[in-house]
């Protein structure tokens, strides 16, 4: 967990060339905006993580990057040009979305909806090359999921699904994928089983990588820059290991909490103080005899 | 990519589902059987060879006037109008992403048929005022349903809820323009709104022919975007789509269709609900299979109207009593089914 750029360089936190920036960006639906006027530099290769409460922004700042929303204020840049200048195909060959609610076209195959992903590379004269083929087979192999090929998507567990969903945007082929809450649906050891399937992205094959996640503690593992929003705004961001504290846990969450190290993997891991009025007490039942 | 073989010429590539294009040139085969059958089939029989003999213009004359003037312009403007049916069936249910997601079940044909009958009972306008009505009344219901259900963009199951909400209401403006006319306006009213092919000839033909041209090709084109706009809007916004303008354009194409039949047949049911489900049923192919449900619903429809004319005979049944009696039964079982799934 090395943080490759440097810390708090010019307005956007970066060195100004990071193929994905924020600059002065306002986002919102309608009037209000839920982000305002934030700075982000997205590390190159990096695999940054944002968390933040609920409503602190996290999912419409995802959005705006990935070109969902249009800002009120400010811009995205992604390859120092604004990102609504491109055509709609051209971003989407060089920035892909994992979104976090989906739907699948009824009756689909796993094969045909991965081979969907090639979508921006096609047009109406050129629908298939041997190139879009060798990117499908690419997908299903790093995300595992080759030996689903031939089955009906409805059929499979979340988890799997979850997966093919990744094959799908891998298929893409796009140097920098975000990711919205891949995890929320799924237990404990799928949540745990896509994210190294995330990092094995990030460090075999190159991916810059956007996450939003809830768990505090996956984020900390995992994320080489973390990002803590609150209100629409940053409130710190950089190496897990420097930046979780009970203090900042404290601002972003609104939790007390104490912070030792992951037995696991020696990242910072939030255990949350007992609360004075909600506090769990054994029940007179419960006392060992 | 076993269901898939690829078409390559040059640089050009095209992909093809074989499986779909099986089923294609099957309904084709099937088409013109079925249209043999109408032509040759009735009170007065003509054998098939007669048939094909008027058909390369070296018929008797009694086969001539029994085959080439009274059968064929109904048997093809059943053949244009089902597959008219089929494709804006097609195109709405996959813009809605589901079954119930029709013309005829979310509003478009009652608009359609309100546009017609106040052309026919308030205008007093002749064949052609009917038809102008019915394509305005769907274009206005469309618009207005759009808009209704319009809030940055519109949400496909609200599209349903909101068509269904409105042609309801039309359904009413319907009836009541109907008894507020005169006896023997609202009798004439009454038979056009049950859909019905009895006198149709070659002037629907020329008018629906370049219709369901322009329809299969657009559909064809607009395939593997339709396919993906059956994602979420997310999904297909990140792949380089713009879902908005793939849902505009194909409403817009699909009242066109829907309303055009609207004008030439009045409003057939069934055939737009259940043509894109029987198509997807036997193609397994994913996405709207709009070429495939066209064929399917002409085939349909030919075979529906000839039961109409010939099963109740000394009687001919207007084609849209038998197709309502089928729809019905058939939208009874998919309403009980999306239930259980949750969907509607």
């Amino acid at each position: 967990m090395i943080d490759t750029e440097g810390t708090g360089v010019g307005i956007t936190g970066g060195t100004g060339s990071e193929r994905l920036r924020a600059e002065g960006v306002s986002l919102g639906y309608g009037d209000a905006p839920i982000v305002d006027r934030l700075d982000l530099a997205v590390p190159d290769g990096s695999f940054t993580v944002i968390v933040g409460a609920n409503g602190s922004g996290k999912s419409t700042l995802l959005r705006g990057l990935a070109r969902l929303i249009e800002p009120s204020a400010g811009e995205v840049l992604l390859d120092d040009r604004r990102i609504h200048d491109y055509a709609s195909k051209e971003v989407a060959r060089r920035l892909g979305l994992l979104p976090q609610t989906q739907t699948a076209p009824d009756a689909i195959g796993v094969a045909d909806l991965v081979a969907r992903g090639r979508y921006p590379h096609q047009s109406i004269l050129r629908q298939w090359s041997p190139a879009d083929a060798a990117a499908v087979a690419r997908a299903l192999e790093l995300t595992d999921t080759a030996d689903l090929a031939d089955r009906a998507f409805d059929e499979l567990s979340g988890g799997q699904r979850q997966r093919v969903w990744l094959a799908m945007s891998l298929a893409q082929q796009t140097d920098i994928l975000l990711l919205d809450e891949p995890t929320t649906f799924l237990d404990i050891a799928h949540q745990i089983d896509v994210l190294d399937l995330c990092a094995r992205l990030r460090l075999e094959s190159g991916y810059t990588l956007v996450a939003v996640l809830h768990d505090l503690n996956l984020a900390a593992r995992y994320a080489t820059h973390l990002v803590a929003m609150k209100d629409g705004a940053i409130v710190a961001q950089g190496d897990p290991l420097a930046i979780i504290t009970p203090d900042l846990v404290e601002e972003v969450f609104g939790l007390a909490c104490t912070v030792i190290p992951d037995p696991e993997s020696g990242t910072p891991l939030v255990v949350p103080r007992r609360s004075p009025h909600h506090g769990i007490r054994p029940r007179e039942g419960d006392t060992p005899q | 990519m076993t269901a898939v073989s690829v078409l390559a010429v040059g640089g050009w590539s095209v992909r093809v589902h074989r499986r779909a294009a099986l089923v294609g040139g099957a309904l084709v085969v099937a088409l013109a059987g079925a249209v043999l059958a109408s032509l040759s089939l009735g009170a007065h029989p003509v054998a098939v060879s007669d048939v094909l003999a008027v058909l390369v213009g070296r018929g008797s004359a009694v086969d001539e006037l029994l085959v080439g003037t009274l059968r064929l312009p109904r048997v093809l403007t059943a053949a244009l109008v089902g597959a008219t049916l089929g494709l804006a069936g097609a195109l709405f249910q996959s813009v809605t992403r589901n079954p119930l997601g029709s013309p005829d079940v979310i509003g478009f044909d009652a608009g359609a048929s309100t546009g017609a009958l106040v052309a026919m009972l308030v205008l007093h306008g002749g064949v052609l005022a009917t038809s102008v009505g019915a394509v305005v009344g769907g274009a206005l219901t469309a618009a207005i349903i759009f808009g209704l259900s319009s809030r940055g963009g519109v949400a496909p199951l609200r599209l349903v809820l909101v068509g269904i909400g409105g042609g309801a209401i039309l359904l009413a403006v319907n009836s009541t323009l109907i008894v507020r006319a005169q006896l023997y306006d609202a009798q004439s009213a009454s038979v056009w709104l049950v859909g019905n092919l009895a006198g149709r000839g070659w002037p629907e033909v020329a008018m629906l022919a370049p219709l369901v041209a322009v329809g299969l090709v657009a559909a064809a084109v607009l395939g593997p975007a339709l396919t993906l706009g059956e994602f979420a809007d997310d999904r297909s916004a990140s792949l380089g789509l713009h879902p908005g303008r793939v849902r505009l354009g194909t409403i817009v194409l699909g009242v066109l269709l829907a309303s055009g039949a609207v004008a030439v047949a009045g409003p057939i049911q069934f055939i737009a609900l259940a043509a894109p489900q029987v198509a997807r049923r036997l193609t397994g192919a994913t996405g709207p299979n709009a070429v495939v449900a066209g064929l399917t619903g002409a085939v349909l429809l030919v075979i529906t109207d000839l039961a109409a004319r010939e099963a109740f005979q000394p009687r001919q049944l207007p084609v849209g009593v038998l197709t309502g009696l089928v729809g019905g039964a058939y939208l009874a079982w998919l309403l009980g089914r999306e239930w259980r799934r949750g969907r509607a």
